[in-house]
């Protein structure tokens, strides 16, 4: 086996992503006094304390099923907008359509402090205030624009003969993008849902503000753990680890959609 | 004027389990100055046999020499051969003149020396008041002749490899091509070899036709000689539209016999066959267990009465068949007949007459012995 | 490929549309009315025009803000670009390997911006963490919480964490989807490593590098989560960005007249960056040819 050198590029590069992540676990599985206590890079006295609090205590596991819920509404929302529009991009030529992109991504480019306020007034008038639609709706701000180019670049990627040959087939247009197109570009749909994914997930401000019960977010339930007591670092540290397994489990399913490669459309 | 030859490659792709072997020891000499066309069905090799001529793959096992050089191992900068793909390649980004000049870069050229091998190209491609346009904007029409260029600005190239590349060229350009190619061929004896799976392409530009099969070469010869004395039976149907008819035919001793009609006699021992598939061996009659005649549709004569006056009813309109059906091909026929059991194609001119029952026969020069599908005779 | 001119199109767009007006454009339609008004209460508000504006452009905090803010994201985006590009060239290319490498790749992205915070504060801590007591042992004097320089690279390295992957996993997809024949052809005209990466891969990826430089622009330029956890705009003002300020402005003191007019400038700022980035990145796309033969 020959090792090729760019590779101690990509080792670096790895250690310095993991070794964070890798101390995260590691206090995790650690009692407090330890982590104040003493320092060391494997747990002297392993624990799951901290993992059963958080399965064990409502308060807590709510939050992971909230932040899911949401995601898995704002990743089915921004597909589906995203779906016909980025196929009005790649097909049609129409007034506006050259820069609509930019200023689709546009909406990306407002600070979201500033959003807050309004968010939280607009959405208490009409009475979705804390549900978990609130924030995936307030989610789309950022991932619609996203799955709109990501979607358009796989379907340019698509010969145009086929929608015709379809049409000449008889098969309807509704009946043709579900049945024939959708298929085609499942891988983009893949990396499109992996992105919406990812921004919904890891985006707090927006969701810890739209909510205070019953759609609590759990990045804003992990806020909980500085009380009184100061501190309350293994839990902070098995909460963290917890919120980065369903990334792994999305990008694992991914992954070979990533690896085969892609092209994004047109600028 | 390079010779190249190759000696016994065999490659197979993967590894482990995997494998997937694609050439079966291939010898081969490409002579300088002479145009190749290598023919076959998609799968046979083709590519991976061009490949390997330039180096982008190293053969399994085999020799590649260029001029009694062994090469075998040498990356395809150091082997000083150009190659054209199927899909336009050209840095997009760069003017044309760019893109020309860049194996010239890599190579080092003086700068007049490389301004003047673009001009020459650029005048013989037609592409000089492209050349200060980014690449990237040309049709794939451009591109292609772009990336031909690219090819063929080293004048000291020992060969260059053509794969498949007027797929992406307008019919009435890709003539205009091959009458370019054929001129700057001239200027440059470098070898030349052009794949491609259209027949009539390879027929017409090559001096020498190799005809490729799972990864074995079957032939490689002159058009005229491809079409006459096709080296098995594969070459026979894989050349020609349609492909030659063939009959199984009855051995007695020496003697050959169809219906009865004496064919031909064969010495004991056959030494040379064509074709490099057994080009070696000696073949024993006796092991050759089919024994067929091959004749070609055009070969076949045709007539509404038998003609009696040849002994020979091979020679002659003689054998009496039934008309199955007529497909029309703008000014050929092509006439399908039953003839003891087989169908036979037969084609003819629009102004020959039909009917339902017809007189044919098979003038011996044209008619090719196979055993067990090889060429014997 | 050639596109039918179409305004029928428009139909297929039209739920985004009135998608984005519902997430985007009502709300901002609310926030210049805050920044031209100033408000006391449900009903009682007084138009006061320009007033906000001229305020917060005189704010001296504000401006320390912006400076960080232009030179963090300036660093950002000079750092993660390039670093995004050459761990994408160094990717394997197929197998498990590829997988691997793909998956631990990915992980920053897939973390909570708040956890982001969590994460570096428990590892550069000089106490309990490994990073920060890892640079105390080879004597070199850090402490994030006390020393504004610190914690500003802390910010920077952070970030660099996060987010280099996304324009890795770009420029990876990207590379992956070039054909093979493009390096077969290098290398028959005989170019250099160097010549393969500045003229094949690089032109391919000008795509997804645009995407890459718009979303890490506009995303440092509004960073606020992570510093926010990591070292909460301090020590003093040192990694207070402007999102974060503009938080305090909104959220801390109520000041919702000059925050609504500090954001419009935000924003317009942000998009006259991004359209300055777009335009430069695209611009020769612009001109078309299609020589004919002229018989």
């Amino acid at each position: 086996m020959k090792f090729k050198k760019r590779y101690i590029l990509l080792i670096l590069y790895l250690l310095f992503l993991l070794m964070p992540i890798y101390w995260l676990m590691n206090m995790s599985f650690k009692t407090n006094e330890e982590i104040l206590g003493q320092f060391s890079l494997f747990p002297e006295t392993f624990v799951w304390d901290n993992y059963i609090t958080i399965f064990t205590d409502a308060s807590w596991y709510s939050g992971y099923i909230n932040s899911l819920i949401y995601v898995v509404l704002n990743t089915i929302i921004s597909l589906s907008v995203a779906l016909p529009a980025a196929y009005a991009f790649s097909r049609y030529e129409f007034l506006g359509g050259n820069h609509l992109f930019f200023w689709l991504l546009s909406n990306r480019m407002a600070p979201p402090a500033v959003f807050l306020l309004p968010f939280l007034n607009f959405y208490s008038s009409i009475g979705i205030f804390d549900t978990h639609l609130a924030v995936a709706l307030a989610h789309t701000l950022f991932n619609v624009p996203l799955s709109v180019w990501i979607l358009e670049g796989f379907m340019s990627g698509i010969p145009k003969e086929i929608d015709e040959s379809a049409s000449i087939d008889g098969y309807s247009f509704p009946k043709f993008f579900v049945k024939l197109f959708l298929p085609l570009i499942a891988p983009g749909i893949g990396v499109t849902a992996f992105f919406c994914f990812m921004f919904s997930w890891v985006e707090l401000l927006l969701a810890r503000t739209l909510t205070t019960v019953n759609a609590k977010p759990i990045s804003a339930v992990m806020t909980r753990t500085v009380s009184a007591a100061g501190m309350d670092w293994g839990l902070l540290a098995a909460a963290g680890v917890l919120t980065i397994v369903p990334g792994i489990l999305v990008i694992w399913f991914v992954r070979n959609y990533i690896a085969k490669g892609f092209s994004l459309g047109r600028v | 004027m390079a010779t190249i030859r190759l000696g016994q490659i065999r490659h197979a792709y993967g590894s482990g389990r995997t494998t997937e072997e694609v050439l079966f020891g291939i010898d081969q000499v490409f002579e300088g100055g002479q145009a190749y066309a290598l023919l076959g069905p998609s799968g046979c090799g083709k590519t991976t046999l061009l490949n390997i001529l330039s180096g982008l793959l190293r053969p399994t096992a085999g020799v590649v020499t260029i001029d009694d050089k062994d090469v075998t191992l040498l990356p395809p900068e150091q082997r000083n051969i150009a190659q054209v793909f199927q899909f336009p390649i050209v840095y997009e980004n760069m003017s044309v003149y760019n893109n020309l000049a860049f194996p010239l870069r890599a190579r080092k050229y003086s700068h007049a020396a490389m301004k003047q091998a673009i001009d020459r190209i650029a005048e013989v491609l037609d592409l000089t008041d492209l050349l200060s346009y980014k690449a990237g904007k040309l049709s794939a029409q451009y591109k292609q002749i772009v990336s031909l260029g690219r090819g063929l600005v080293r004048a000291d190239v020992n060969a260059i490899l053509l794969d498949e590349a007027l797929t992406a060229v307008d019919p009435y350009e890709k003539w205009l091509f091959r009458r370019k190619l054929k001129q700057i061929h001239k200027q440059y004896p470098h070898v030349m070899i052009y794949v491609t799976h259209d027949q009539s392409e390879a027929l017409t530009f090559a001096d020498k036709v190799i005809v490729m099969n799972e990864g074995l070469v079957l032939q490689t010869d002159a058009p005229e000689l491809l079409f006459e004395k096709p080296a098995t039976k594969f070459v026979g149907y894989f050349i020609g539209s349609p492909g030659m008819n063939f009959l199984p035919v009855r051995r007695e001793g020496v003697k050959l016999s169809l219906m009865n009609n004496h064919l031909c006699s064969l010495p004991a021992k056959i030494s040379k066959v064509g074709g490099q598939a057994q080009a070696a061996s000696r073949i024993d009659l006796k092991h050759i267990k089919n024994w067929e005649l091959g004749i070609r549709p055009e070969y076949i004569t045709l007539d509404l009465k038998p003609n009696k006056t040849t002994r020979n009813a091979l020679r002659s309109a003689n054998f009496k068949v039934k008309v199955m059906n007529v497909t029309q091909l703008g000014s050929t026929n092509i006439v399908k007949v039953i003839f003891a059991g087989h169908e036979l194609l037969i084609k003819v001119t629009e102004a020959t007459r039909l009917a339902e029952t017809v007189y044919i026969g098979f003038p011996p020069d044209k008619i090719c012995i196979y055993g067990d599908g090889v060429l014997i005779a | 490929m050639n596109k039918t001119k179409n305004q029928k199109a428009w139909l297929l767009v039209l739920p985004v549309f009135a998608l984005v007006a519902f997430s985007a454009i009502i709300p901002l339609m609310t926030v210049v009315n805050y920044s031209v008004q100033d408000i006391f209460g449900i009903d009682d508000r007084v138009f006061v025009g320009k007033e906000w504006y001229q305020e917060i452009l005189r704010d001296e905090v504000l401006h320390g803000a912006f400076k960080r803010q232009l030179i963090f994201s300036a660093l950002v985006l000079l750092i993660e670009i390039p670093l995004g590009i050459a761990v994408a060239l160094s990717l394997p290319r197929r197998g498990f390997g590829s997988s691997l490498a793909i998956t631990l790749v990915a992980i920053p992205l897939l973390v909570p911006w708040n956890v982001v915070g969590t994460v570096w504060q428990v590892f550069a801590r000089t106490d309990i963490g490994l990073g920060g007591s890892l640079l105390l042992s080879f004597g070199i004097d850090y402490n994030y919480t006390s020393n504004p320089f610190d914690a500003w690279i802390t910010v920077l390295i952070m970030d660099i964490w996060h987010w280099t992957s996304l324009v890795v996993l770009l420029c990876f997809a990207r590379l992956q989807s070039i054909p093979n024949v493009y390096y077969q052809a290098a290398r028959i005209d005989g170019a250099s490593l160097w010549s393969i990466f500045r003229f094949i891969q690089l032109p391919k990826m000008k795509e997804v590098l645009l995407l890459a430089v718009l979303l890490r622009f506009i995303d440092s330029f509004l960073i606020y989560t992570e510093p926010f956890v990591l070292t909460g705009g301090g020590p003093g003002n040192a990694t207070t960005f402007l999102s974060q300020y503009l938080t305090q402005l909104a959220v801390g003191q109520f000041d919702l007249g000059p925050a609504a007019a500090f954001s419009i400038i935000y924003f317009l700022i942000i998009l006259l960056f991004s359209w300055l980035f777009f335009t430069a990145l695209t611009s020769q796309q612009e001109e078309k040819l299609e020589k004919t033969r002229e018989n």
